[in-house]
């Protein structure tokens, strides 16, 4: 029999229901994912960095664009970091700036997965190997779902995610849902793609809905994950440990807590159900 | 052609952002573009590009589900949620300026106008839930903006002539199966009890309705839209009176008697939904 292992913390990611249940429900969760983005704007987010320990998530760096993102906001993230005391910050193996048809960069507002291909392996390396040395904290990046086979791509998600792993020290924040979103629009078996990462860069992993409309299967933080989600966790955690699980269910400003207090204790199982093996 | 990924990613990021350049790419007519650029242009799948800019408006409209449950359960049950907020996002600006109360009547004026289409008939019972939510979202904003209070009532009105029962319907999209009842047009009244700090929401008859909006200044009702009429046979349009087509269409052309009239006026007077000294 091998050594226990810590299980991993279990969290949510932020929403307006969180401060109040948390607030009632101290040691329901061990900590609360934040984004960067709603630090900037909302008192309740800051004063949670008092009450619980917290984890910076972000989605501003555009790590996979062309435009690299401005000073000015590196810098804050930065600041950030060192308030909130975060052991790393998840950002997104994406875009959410490129050039605009005139001198202006587009901003989309939202993550987009890039090409993958080795132009995009390339400048992904560069912004990682930039970024650590700005933040101060390691740097995580999260699997992106994908809608539709990007234009110029030469790799899939899994052999892309194995190269990025091996040109730099990156970790991953794996994204399971996000993973099983882009197997169904992908046409790839999941399971056996999970075998195939280099899961021990794990250090995060998040859990979200996914539901399918005009026949395509997309991201939902409004509903709970499936169950073959939950199938990946248990896989996942075989064979790598990391240090934090995050539930995202934080698009509704309210979420049955019910409901949430469940899925919770379905994790904590999960992850205590690993953490011995024969 | 090897395409360039920096610059498919502006013509993807161009795709999700500007609807005039989205909707060339959904004609296969993209405008004019570099070489490079023209290459990831033919390469998109438009189709899912535009489908994904709806998602990335329908992430961004999250807090309207809490002033529209219903509506938004109900595209979502049959599917239609993301192509609805496709289309918003390449008929309208999605990002309407001012408020939440702009966006929620920005994509409500939206949803209403795809309830009318064919497509949004079949979702039934949509247009109804819709004027419904919207009924309650525009008294909740009239009392959250001090609003003159209308004729003799106690606090904001609004009235709605639905064809079907608003609350069956999202109860059967929350069990998860489509409404099969049978339509039948009722009125309902919604009312700011402000003194109990409550929003009511009460069914009424033809005749209450009628009187409401006797006393009701301006356009205070609501309800799904009317499709136009059908011309009759040979080709004719509908030639029966007005006052008749509008009593077989449901429509509130009512002549309430002044005896019924001062009775429902009191009994509206005891509910607390009109001001003693004001009715007719």
């Amino acid at each position: 029999m091998r050594r226990s292992r810590r299980a991993a913390r279990v969290g949510l990611a932020y929403a307006a229901y969180i401060p109040d249940l948390v607030r009632r429900r101290p040691r329901l969760v061990d900590h609360v994912e934040i984004p960067f983005e709603r630090l900037r704007t909302d008192p309740e987010a800051r004063r949670m960095l008092d009450q619980i320990p917290t984890v910076m998530h972000c989605a501003s760096l555009s790590m996979a664009g062309v435009v690299p993102a401005p000073e000015a906001t590196v810098a804050e993230v930065r600041g950030w970091c060192a308030r909130m005391d975060t052991p790393w910050i998840g950002e997104h193996l994406a875009f959410v700036t490129a050039p605009g048809p005139d001198a202006e960069p587009l901003y989309v507002g939202y993550t987009v997965a890039p090409p993958l291909d080795a132009e995009t392996l390339a400048r992904v390396t560069a912004a990682v190997a930039r970024c650590q040395g700005q933040l101060g904290v390691p740097l995580l990046l999260e699997n992106p779902p994908q809608y539709f086979v990007t234009p110029g791509s030469t790799m899939d998600q899994p052999e892309f995610l194995r190269a990025l792993c091996r040109a730099s020290d990156v970790g991953l924040l794996l994204d399971l849902s996000h993973f099983l979103i882009t197997s169904r629009n992908a046409g790839f078996d999941p399971f056996q793609a999970l075998e195939a990462l280099p899961l021990e860069r794990v250090h995060e992993v998040h859990l979200s809905g996914v539901r399918a409309e005009a026949g395509i299967a997309w991201d939902d933080h409004g509903v709970v994950a499936p169950p073959e989600a939950f199938e990946l966790l248990a896989r996942t955690l075989a064979r790598a440990a990391p240090a934090a699980i995050t539930l995202e269910y934080n698009w509704p400003a309210a979420f049955p807590e019910d409901v949430v207090v469940a899925e919770v204790a379905r994790v904590r199982r999960i992850a205590h159900g690993q953490r011995w093996r024969a | 052609m090897t395409l360039d990924a920096g610059v498919t990613t502006a013509v993807l990021a161009r795709g999700l952002v500007d609807r005039t350049f989205t909707r060339a790419l959904l004609r296969g007519r993209p405008p004019r573009l570099t070489p490079a650029a023209h290459a990831a242009a033919a390469a998109v799948d438009a189709a899912r590009l535009a489908l994904f800019a709806g998602f990335i408006t329908k992430v961004r409209h999250t807090d309207l589900f809490e002033y529209l449950p219903g509506t938004l359960g109900l595209l979502r049950h049959h599917g239609l949620e993301i192509e609805v907020f496709r289309d918003y996002f390449l008929d309208r600006d999605p990002q309407p300026r001012g408020d939440t109360n702009a966006k929620v009547a920005a994509v409500t004026a939206h949803f209403m106008r795809f309830a009318a289409t064919r497509r949004g008939r079949t979702v039934a019972g949509l247009a109804d839930v819709l004027s419904h939510e919207r009924c309650q979202w525009e008294v909740r904003c009239a009392v959250a903006q001090r609003a003159p209070i209308a004729g003799a009532f106690t606090g904001p009105v609004r009235i709605a002539r639905l064809g079907r029962d608003p609350y069956e319907v999202m109860a059967a999209t929350a069990r998860g199966e489509r409404w099969r009842g049978r339509a039948a047009v009722r009125w309902w009244l919604y009312w700011a009890d402000v003194t109990a700090g409550e929003l009511r929401v009460i069914e009424i008859d033809r005749e209450v309705a009628a009187v409401i909006r006797a006393i009701l200044p301006g356009s205070h009702a609501a309800g799904p839209p009317r499709r136009k009429g059908r011309k009759g046979r040979k080709g004719r349009k509908d030639r029966k009176p007005p006052a008749a087509r509008a009593r077989r269409a449901g429509a509130v052309a009512l002549r309430v008697s002044a005896r019924r009239r001062a009775a429902i006026v009191a009994r509206l007077v005891e509910a607390g939904v009109l001001r003693r000294e004001g009715g007719m």
